[in-house]
């Protein structure tokens, strides 16, 4: 018990540390705080009072790590800071609602089957925010301690970036001033090691830069003596007289300075190497004494031989920035004055080089005591030292792993307990005293965290509870209050799923002309969509301001942040729609860079992919599927469509609006989790889809009956019987449309070959007329899509029938046929070498009553055998499609064939799942998640932001 | 080195200089390798340690004074349309031209000298300059060697003076005549 106490102790100064760190003035400018929090503010002390964005800020994370940029140390520890708040807000107002519950035990933890008296809406809430939140930890915790790779990317390398810097700055920050010598914008160091260590540092990033400020900085570099001093610095300077004149050889454009560097070196050559290194040496040490007589704060960041390197490397150094930058000419000239002037002279010409050099005047001018703003005082110098330390902390608790939900919820409430003595009661009999809407709203809002998804759903409940708020409205806010009202309830209804899903066959204003929204139509009239475009975003700009005025003024019934947030985030919509239609880029969005700009970009990104697999299909180039995992990626392909723009989906509504687009916006993965028991929030979602689609399908069914069909197969709900692993198949093409890889009608030439592939559908499979033809091949993972053309038309028709019947024009060529025909009965579709090769297949699986069975004797996995049973039923229908003259007894045995196949394959698997049920050690989860399954798994959705 | 028997010494440098080869799809990625080799019977010295400068060497003879032989190779491609497009007559002005602006700081006067260039591949061009001046109230002699290639260039030069023993010079003569050269990519 003593070791819970102390580890709760613990985790309570860990977490409080934690939140004590997160240092809102600093923070605020490097990162957008607002776009983390879906509701309240961090202004609000309650625990309860905000709601934050768990995967925005993972997403964030990972974006650092992963840009291939060198990692922003502040901005990574902002965000680390603002994730360990926002999981330390969920605690603790997870620990004040269960430490008053019946839902956590005697050891204040959530045991794994609910206790009978604990309420649904707790145990319900906690574990969808316990899954949320543990899903951005273990996320976190990958990040930081996995190499994840993304574009070549990885993160483990910049998270060795990240420790490197901050086990350089912690033991040392305290005494030294290596932060703000080696602060990468402004450090005076950093600045000269980048600015005059070309060569040694030339490749190095800023952090590796940095590090290597650290290590010249430190205060425990010593110097053996004044030999070490000398001999270093000679080094360097002849060092930098070779570098001067390689540099030059190098950078040679034209003979003529050829002939002038060969000459140079000719005299460099023919002086004695002690002639060359006394009179560089003298110049060199002339000019230190110049340089640190004026440059002395500077040259108080180097230490020990560092410092020696360093003054006399940048003196050479500079001597070389010198001869270059003044060209060629210059640069022999000063070096033939340098190799004829007496060590006496070497002064003055260290001076005059000194004075003469830009770079050493910009470097003075910034070091210069009180320029820009810096001293180097003591009292600064203390400041700095403590704001070292400050960052050194911060960076290390960055670095620290998030600390288990469950067991710091479990902990607390056992410390809250013991402290308090407090009674449990069953929270559903009764109105929470302690928590009032905050409380409520941070709930929804954790949920809401887990994606945008949830934001509708939660938006729009919290949003009845502050519009109630708020409904004391005051008259003190008059003409622009109710020209908001007007806003928000045109956006609500521009909101609202059903009413965006009735939109195809009704249209309203709101989803018709969203430009509407901003500025009136008519003005839009004979203008340019750049014109149209600048128009509706210098309204949306002036309304976002209005909105952000009317929820930052400290009136009582100012908009809320809520009401404020989903106004902008429905204008943001509306514009991201707009820009698409209107062709801008999002990179003219608004100041404010919302995350709808990354939904934008993705929707350009989906029409590229789209585009390109259109081009590929044109090509006759294989969309290969592949047969295992088929929800896999299942989170990237909900990313991609909810950005998807209208190009991928006209087929289905023939508006701007996306089909997938109007989707109720519902977490599934909190639907998935809920396997317990469904709660009624979770109960009104798989409605809301229900509805949704109902209506969609009704409305796509009028639209397109083709899409229909298309749509009704991927959810199999046609009356046909219809096989696992065509559901799996028809699952997987479903996701390549949904990702954008390939169009609707692509996708529907695909599903039509698992139609005609299996057996039980082909009676009753429709063909459907699409600008591809479907063809079959030997690899029943693997779809070949044939451009049509143009599709088939009423004179196509009549001229195929014409050409048919012979006698009034040439014989079809074999490109005519292939133009006019979506059947697969035509061999043109197929090979010579795949037509063999079926034919021998179908004589091999014909040969005995139990050729079949033997076929899928040998396999020992369920994929292999759906596979080999693809692969003989494409076999099969290959001959059937190509054998000249088929007779009604070839089909039936054909069809025989088909149906024995089926039958030993279900065999096959009956068998394989028998043997794993006798294997496997605890049976107690069902076999397999059938692989057609089109809810993601959590694991999966971990994988889009 | 051995200053009896006959001995070459042969240097070879990694150029800078790394070439990509012609398709993008090969990632393979080449050096060029320039090298010269020099047969001696001379013994010399190369400055070594800290005398030593990065990418340079330069050797002397302790018999007499003077007398010296220096090399360096640079990863400079610049250069190269320039040699395989203009005529002798008007690379040597150029060469020229750029030295004299050197001379006056210097202190060099009295400067001439003739050239010759041999191609020896469309690849490789060897151009030599042969001259004398005065600097410092003394009589100076050169050779300079420039090895031509698209990859870089091997400047090499021999010195001497009024002062250096002549037979060694003579000698030093012939063998400079006979350095060979050779680019290789690999």
């Amino acid at each position: 018990m003593k070791l819970i106490i102390l580890l709760s102790i613990l985790f309570s100064t860990l977490s409080a540390f934690a939140q004590a760190e997160y240092n809102r003035a600093e923070c605020d400018s490097l990162i957008d705080v607002k776009r983390y929090i879906v509701a309240g503010s961090l202004d609000n002390k309650s625990a309860g009072g905000k709601t934050y964005n768990f995967d925005r800020i993972v997403g964030a994370l990972e974006n650092e790590l992963l840009s291939g940029e060198p990692p922003d140390a502040k901005r990574f520890t902002c965000l680390s800071m603002l994730h360990k708040k926002a999981h330390e807000d969920a605690t603790e107002y997870w620990v004040g609602r269960l430490a008053k519950s019946t839902c956590a035990n005697d050891d204040g933890e959530i045991p794994s089957v609910k206790p009978a008296d604990c309420d649904d809406d707790t145990w319900d809430k906690f574990h969808r925010s316990k899954s949320l939140i543990d899903r951005s930890a273990k996320r976190i915790a990958k990040l930081t301690t996995e190499c994840v790779e993304r574009n070549g990317n990885t993160s483990c390398s910049a998270m060795k970036s990240l420790k490197d810097i901050q086990q350089a700055v912690e033991p040392l920050a305290e005494t030294t001033n290596m932060d703000k010598c080696c602060d990468q914008s402004e450090g005076p160091a950093f600045r000269v090691l980048r600015g005059f260590y070309t060569v040694e540092f030339g490749d190095m990033n800023d952090s590796e830069l940095q590090k290597e400020c650290y290590k010249r900085t430190r205060p425990s570099n010593k110097v053996e003596g004044v030999g070490d001093f000398l001999s270093t610095c000679v080094k360097s300077a002849a060092r930098g007289i070779a570098e001067a004149v390689m540099k030059w050889f190098k950078t040679a454009k034209a003979i003529y300075e050829l002939g002038s560097v060969t000459e140079i070196w000719r005299i460099v050559r023919n002086m004695s190497f002690a002639e060359v290194a006394q009179k560089i040496g003298a110049l060199v040490s002339a000019m230190v004494d110049q340089l640190v007589a004026q440059l002395s704060s500077w040259n108080n960041c180097f230490t020990g031989p560092y410092k020696v390197d360093q003054a006399c490397k940048l003196a050479s150094s500079m001597a070389i920035d010198f001869f270059v930058g003044g060209g060629i000419a210059k640069g022999i000239g000063f070096l033939g004055s340098v190799l004829k002037a007496g060590v006496k002279d070497i002064a003055g010409i260290a001076k005059n080089l000194v004075a003469s050099s830009p770079k050493t005047n910009a470097i003075m001018q910034k070091l210069k005591p009180g320029a820009a703003g810096k001293t180097t005082s003591a009292a600064t110098s203390a400041t700095t030292r403590a704001a070292s330390k400050k960052a050194a902390s911060n960076l290390a608790i960055a670095l620290r792993p998030v600390t288990d939900f469950s067991k710091s919820v479990a902990a607390r409430v056992r410390k809250l307990r013991e402290k308090e003595g407090g009674v449990r009661t069953n929270l559903a009999d009764r109105v929470e005293p302690t928590f009032g809407p905050n409380a409520t709203t941070a709930v929804q809002a954790t949920e809401a965290a887990s994606s945008n998804a949830t934001a509708v759903v939660t938006q729009t409940s919290s949003r009845v509870t502050n519009v109630a708020s708020s409904g004391s409205s005051s008259n003190l806010v008059k003409l622009t209050n109710k020209s908001v009202q007007k806003i928000e309830k045109d956006i609500r209804a521009f909101r609202d799923s059903n009413y965006k899903a009735m939109y195809a066959t009704r249209g309203t204003r709101a989803v018709d002309a969203p430009e509407s929204l901003f500025v009136r139509p008519d003005r839009l009239i004979g203008k340019t969509p750049a014109q149209k475009m600048k128009m509706i975003e210098d309204a949306a700009k002036a309304r976002r301001a209005q909105v952000e005025r009317l929820s930052n003024t400290s009136h009582p019934s100012r908009l809320t942040q809520a009401q404020a947030r989903e106004i902008l985030d429905n204008m943001d919509d509306a514009l991201a729609r707009l820009r698409t239609r209107y062709g801008q880029s999002a990179s003219t969005s608004v100041a404010s860079g919302r995350a709808i700009n990354a939904g934008a970009r993705v929707g350009a990104a989906t029409v590229d992919a789209v585009e390109a697999a259109t081009s590929a299909a044109s090509k006759q180039i294989d969309t290969a599927i592949p047969t295992t995992a088929a929800t896999s990626s299942t989170a990237s392909a909900q990313a991609v469509v909810g950005g998807s723009s209208s190009t991928a989906t006209t087929a289905f509504t023939n508006t701007s609006t996306s089909f997938i687009d109007a989707l109720p916006k519902v977490d599934m993965s909190s639907i998935a989790a809920s396997t317990a028991r469904v709660s009624k929030a979770v109960q009104k979602q798989m409605d809301d889809i229900n509805e949704f689609m109902q209506k969609a399908r009704a409305n796509a069914a009028q639209a397109n009956p083709s899409a229909s069909a298309r749509s009704s197969v991927y959810r199999n709900q046609s009356n046909r019987a219809i096989s696992q692993d065509a559901i799996r198949r028809h699952g997987e093409i479903e996701n390549l449309y949904r990702k954008g890889i390939i169009n609707d009608e692509q996708a529907h030439a695909m599903h039509d070959i698992v139609r005609v592939t299996e057996s039980s559908a082909t009676g009753t499979a429709t063909r459907y007329n699409t600008r591809y033809i479907a063809a079959p091949n030997t690899n029943p993972s693997t779809f070949v899509l044939r451009e049509r053309g143009a599709p088939v038309s009423p004179v196509g028709v009549a001229g195929k029938v014409m050409n048919r019947t012979g006698n009034m024009g040439a014989p079809m060529t074999a490109a005519q046929t292939n133009r006019y025909s979506d059947s697969g009965k035509e061999t043109a579709g197929y090979d010579d070498d795949t037509i063999a090769a079926s034919e021998v297949v179908v004589g091999r699986i014909s040969a005995s009553s139990t050729s079949i069975t033997k076929e899928f004797a040998g396999l020992k996995t369920e994929a292999e055998v759906l596979d080999h049973a693809d692969e003989l039923r494409v076999k099969v229908k290959t001959v059937e499609a190509t054998r000249s003259a088929t007779s009604a007894e070839e089909i039936e045995k054909l069809q025989s064939l088909l149906e024995s196949i089926n039958k030993e394959r279900d065999r096959a698997l009956q068998r394989i799942r028998a043997n794993e049920a006798a294997t496997a050690p605890v049976p107690a989860q069902p076999a397999k998640q059938p692989a057609s399954t089109p809810v993601p798994a959590g694991e999966e959705l971990l994988q889009g932001d | 080195m051995n200053m009896k028997t006959f001995f070459t010494f042969f240097a070879v440098f990694v150029l800078g200089t790394n070439l990509w080869a012609e398709t993008d799809k090969s990632e393979t990625k080449n050096k060029a390798i320039l090298s010269f080799a020099i047969p001696s019977k001379l013994n010399w010295k190369q400055n070594t340690g800290d005398e030593a400068i990065p990418d340079m060497q330069i050797f002397t003879l302790e018999e007499t004074e003077g007398l010296k032989l220096a090399s360096v190779q640079i990863g400079n491609e610049e250069l190269w349309p320039k040699f395989s497009t203009m005529d002798k007559e008007k690379i040597f002005q150029e060469l020229v031209d750029g030295k004299k602006s050197v001379h006056k700081i210097a202190g060099v006067s009295n400067w001439k000298a003739d050239k010759t260039l041999n191609r020896k591949s469309d690849k490789e061009i060897i151009f030599e300059i042969t001259g004398s001046y005065t600097e410092d109230s003394q009589n100076k002699h050169f050779i300079e060697k420039y090895y031509m290639t698209p990859y870089g260039f091997i400047l090499m030069t021999l010195d001497w003076t009024a002062k250096s023993d002549a037979a060694l010079v003579k000698k030093a003569q012939v063998e400079f005549k006979n350095i060979s050269f050779k680019s290789e990519i690999k």
